[in-house]
């Protein structure tokens, strides 16, 4: 056997191996400028904020009216933002979860009590950081950081109740 | 994790991309990314067999290829230049772990931690236990197409130590791969 001879499999092996995960987001971080990359973020967080509410709303309006449900998170003044399209892409996630949370309030008999234990819990912990970081906004508004928390943790807050939302008005 | 059998060439309108990206346009820089990230990734898994270590050099890579992507000037391929990067990470990363890699070092390293690739490939095994000097120029001469020039440059060895350890590799394989 030489040198030469074809290694067995090598035609075989793959040449590219797709990461396990997605490491741009990583990356895009650590090459921007913490303002450039909240701008590009909030290019595309924005528009999906829109999308988010709108199907969000239209849920809302397409269901039986439930009663109102109290906000649970103390807001920082929309205003103080600075930016209005900033203060009206929060605004908008808070208008999506509080009509979300209340369609989800209207389902609650039909949700089994260890779902809505859990429900509950996520939301506490959800609006626990909403209530740091806005809080933390009010002094700061202009703290891209703190804008990027902001707009993950509201994110995060209109998905759990969305997924539920669609989940339980399909039963 | 997914994989794909050998790569195409990447389209020219990646000249473009890369034209972009040297002016700081990060989304013309993710177009780099996601046209190479499979080929690095792959050669950073295979050199370290940890998942998680060969994500964080394959990020390094890019990282550091987005700051130094002025210097680019297209002598040589994207990819090649972009394994060079790879290359003196996963070298730092050896150094950092064991010390530096030597020529002699024929100690075999242990068997990679990852679960995802398929274990059942022998050709992967067989690679995977080779020493660290001949897995690379391996794997960089005959899965990803490097030169023995461009190797011996990123490695600081003569292309006749590159060819050698190549030829050791290509012996042990065959040697694992038939007993």
């Amino acid at each position: 056997m030489t040198d030469h001879d074809p290694i067995p499999g090598l035609d075989r092996l793959a040449t590219e191996i797709a990461p396990g995960r997605d490491l741009f987001a990583d990356i895009e971080r650590r090459v921007q400028s913490p303002l450039a990359a909240l701008t590009r973020a909030l290019r595309v967080r924005v528009g999906l904020s829109l999308a988010t509410a709108a199907a969000a709303l239209g849920l809302f309006l397409w269901m039986p009216q439930p009663p109102p449900a109290p906000p649970t998170v103390a807001h920082a003044d929309p205003a103080a933002l600075g930016d209005p399209a900033l203060a009206e892409a929060l605004a908008t996630y808070r208008q999506a979860g509080a009509a979300l949370q209340k369609a989800l309030e209207a389902r609650r008999e039909d949700i089994p009590d260890p779902v809505w234990r859990d429900v509950a819990q996520s939301l506490r912990d959800i609006d626990a950081q909403l209530e740091q970081i806005e809080a933390a906004l009010a002094q700061d508004p202009a703290d891209p950081r703190l804008l990027s928390f902001a707009f993950a943790a509201h994110q995060q807050r209109v998905a759990v109740l969305g997924r539920l939302v669609q989940t339980f008005s399909r039963s | 994790m997914s994989m794909a059998l050998r790569s195409r060439p990447p389209p020219p309108v990646l000249d473009d991309a890369v034209r972009a990206a040297q002016r700081g346009d990060v989304e013309s820089f993710e177009t780099l990314y996601r046209a190479h990230v499979g080929r690095i990734y792959a050669f950073c898994l295979r050199s370290c067999g940890d998942v998680h270590r060969a994500e964080n050099l394959t990020q390094d890579t890019f990282v550091r290829a987005y700051k130094h992507l002025g210097a680019f000037k297209g002598d040589s391929a994207l990819s090649t230049w972009l394994f060079s990067i790879a290359l003196n990470l996963i070298r730092d990363d050896y150094r950092k772990a064991k010390g530096d890699i030597s020529l002699d070092d024929t100690a075999e390293p242990a068997a990679p931690r990852h679960r995802e690739m398929n274990a059942a490939i022998d050709l992967e095994r067989a690679i995977a236990r080779l020493p660290q000097k001949a897995r690379m120029v391996f794997l960089l001469h005959d899965v990803h197409g490097l030169t023995h020039q461009q190797i011996a440059a990123g490695l600081d060895i003569t292309d006749g130590t590159s060819k050698a350890q190549l030829s050791r590799a290509r012996a042990l394989l065959r040697e694992r791969l038939t007993a």
